[in-house]
């Protein structure tokens, strides 16, 4: 079957937190663990919520500031300590750049309502894609089955003319059981060297 | 060839029947793996490595002298502490039990010695399986392999944890509220609570003569099958067995779910301390099974919660008879969770009790009228992923962990879980398959349509590789 599109993950694929000490700065100040202040951000109910679309991205760092027993006024430093250390991968951009129009490109991402904006405004990449795909517009996240089926749908493709890139096992997992080819993220040189091979249809 | 040990039953046994994989190559693996990582893990109580070589070799000669051989001839399992075994310490997880060495085998053992299976040793549970958690003061915790920091469930925890771990390739576990089936859940792995009577009890040291269900345990629905189909049947020496003829498990299920009617449990009792993320994974299998051909429809069941609690009443009740002399004798040999769920146990009146007798009775009969509408019952098997295991102590656990599977305990159903999803935290979530009594074959059929629609059951967790 050909080869018609390269799907990838967001965050931890394309924006990797490269610089660990702003949040690690934020963490003892807020006197918890590193894993601690990661798990109230991305793991809680709260966040789930958000990356189903239930609730909005505000909503969430609302609840966050909640849990955390701080004021309004805090978030917005908060925020941008939580984030400082995310760099955005310019090698891997330009990788995906460099495989179109030859394939479709897209991003698969399980956040909040927030990333479109953010990809358009902030990060300035959603030119690199064909289509997005976030979890929070269409009401389902990644592992399940649903959301490779949508974005393949939008890029009118049979799920073994796709390749998905994504760092948690999971992900990865259940796109391959979907009948996706997969890479399993570590790191750009390795991401190249699969889709090098899979390009070249080894 | 990759990783033994993370085979699955059916391959390995396709493997060793044509010759390409050696049951004492099998075994050494499993041996040495257990040897070096379950010191992280705590899954065994046990291990007969001389005994299992043994039998490896045996399951080898088989093999050679081309004998005619069951799908299992040397395919290593291992047993939850409670199944007695002839000649090896069956401790049911119990400073009770520590010298107990059984002449005979339970009759489930002999069934699997009889297929040439290889035995690797006794697996941790939750001291005499009254709890979930598999803190067992006496053998210690459990963790589970997909954060140490986490409860592997229990009772039947040492077997989904080694399941998870790739320390053995199958399992029998026990199932009372949920045993089988939480710590499945817990540990991302497939166990099945067969119908009442189904599966033989003899020389299963008992929790609830009642509510105990024996059951396999596997990584994938196919193994559960070829588990169950070597242990099922009608028993003459266990007097809660009953004589209904087996079905095949394997022979259609493959078949699919197309057409069938399939009940997904919402309602209060379901949703309200339901996890997200666990509501989330089961609308998504519910999706899943729909895209298959299935016809999905929400149904509730208030009558689950008094279900749970009739069958933690009598599950109490019948462990504090079993356990009565031990209780009076010594009860400082129990750990106090476990001692405070006895007492609790022998203190409810023969009122109370009849009480939920007549629950399960109504329970029986209302679900009986469910089965006649509907193929299956999709619940989740647990409201919450694997908590920690520095939490809230085993006593508050129960209740939580067994609300949506200690009603088919009750009512004696046939529910298998199986792996559906993950948490945000990256821990597995389980989906729940409830069927009509004697109704195996369906369950097996309806789980194993999911499991190759989605590929759960194949992911792993990597504690080994670090």
């Amino acid at each position: 079957m050909q080869l018609g599109a390269l799907i990838f993950d967001f965050g931890g694929v394309i924006v990797r937190t490269e610089d660990r000490s702003p949040r690690e700065q934020l963490a003892e100040e807020l006197d918890m663990t590193y894993d601690q202040l990661s798990d109230v951000i991305f793991a809680g109910e709260s966040s789930r919520l958000a990356s189903l679309g239930l609730i909005t991205a505000e909503e969430h760092w609302e609840a966050v500031s909640d849990d955390l027993g701080l004021s309004a006024n805090d978030l917005p430093r908060i925020k941008d300590h939580f984030w400082a250390g995310d760099i955005l991968d310019f090698d891997l951009v330009e990788l995906i750049r460099s495989f179109r129009p030859m394939y479709q490109t897209a991003l698969l991402s399980n956040a909040w309502d927030d990333l479109r904006d953010m990809l358009a405004d902030h990060w300035k990449i959603a030119d690199a894609f064909d289509e997005i795909v976030i979890s929070a517009e269409e009401g389902v996240v990644k592992p399940y089955p649903q959301i490779y089926q949508i974005t393949l749908e939008r890029l009118n493709l049979e799920p073994g003319q796709a390749v998905f890139v994504d760092d948690f096992i999971e992900n990865v997992q259940a796109a391959q059981a979907f009948g996706m080819q997969t890479i399993h993220f570590r790191s750009i040189d390795q991401v190249r060297a699969e889709l090098k091979d899979i390009t070249r249809g080894k | 060839m990759n990783d033994l040990t993370f085979l699955d039953i059916h391959s390995a046994a396709k493997l060793i029947k044509k010759r390409e994989l050696s049951p004492m190559e099998l075994t050494a693996a499993y041996l040495d793996k257990i040897k070096k990582f379950d010191p992280i893990i705590n899954s065994y109580i046990s291990i007969s490595a001389d005994r299992a070589m043994t039998a490896a070799r045996v399951a080898e000669a088989h093999i050679y002298q081309d004998n005619p051989c069951s799908v299992l001839n040397g395919i290593p399992i291992a047993l939850k502490d409670l199944y007695e075994t002839a000649g090896v310490a069956t401790t049911a997880g119990s400073r009770f039990f520590a010298q107990h060495i059984p002449l005979q085998d339970a009759y489930t053992v002999g069934r699997l010695r009889s297929a040439s299976a290889v035995l690797l040793g006794k697996l941790n549970m939750h001291e005499i399986a009254l709890g979930v958690t598999n803190v067992n003061p006496h053998y210690g915790t459990c963790r589970n392999p997909w954060d140490l920091e986490c409860i592997s469930g229990g009772s039947s925890g040492g077997s989904a944890a080694a399941l998870a771990a790739g320390f053995c390739m199958g399992s029998l576990g026990s199932d009372t509220g949920g045993s089988i089936r939480i710590p499945a859940s817990l540990c991302g792995i497939v166990g099945f609570k067969p119908t009442y009577g189904r599966v033989s009890l003899r020389g299963v040291i008992p929790l609830s003569w009642n509510l105990d269900h024996s059951g396999p345990m596997a990584r994938s629905v196919l193994d559960v099958a070829i588990l169950l189909q070597a242990i099922a049947g009608y028993d003459p020496d266990d007097p809660y067995s009953v004589r209904i003829e087996i079905d095949d498990y394997l022979r259609h299920i493959q078949d699919g779910v197309a057409g069938w009617r399939i009940g997904i449990a919402v309602g209060e009792y379901f949703s309200m301390r339901t996890a997200p993320d666990v509501l989330e994974a089961v609308h998504q299998a519910a999706y899943v099974l729909e895209s298959l051909g299935a016809d999905i429809t929400e149904v509730d069941f208030p009558e689950a919660r008094i279900a749970a609690r009739a069958n933690g009443l009598m599950t109490t009740s019948d462990a504090a008879a079993y356990h009565q002399q031990r209780i009076v004798d010594k009860p400082d040999d129990f750990g106090l969770d476990v001692l405070s769920r006895l007492q609790q146990g022998a203190a409810y009146t023969s009122r109370e009790y009849i009480l939920a007798r007549r629950t399960q009775s109504l329970l029986r009969h209302r679900f009986a009228a469910f089965f006649e509408k509907f193929d299956i019952l999709l619940t989740p098997t647990t409201p919450i992923t694997a908590p920690p295991i520095e939490g809230p102590d085993a006593v508050a656990q129960a209740p939580v962990l067994t609300r949506f599977t200690a009603p088919f305990n009750l009512t004696g159903l046939p529910a298998i879980s199986v792996p559906c999803g993950f948490s945000a935290q990256h821990l597995p979530i389980g989906l729940q398959l409830v069927g009509a009594p004697w109704s195996e074959a369906k369950l097996l059929r309806a789980g194993y349509a999911y499991e190759q629609a989605t590929g759960f059951h194949l992911i792993r967790p990597t504690f080994v590789d670090q």
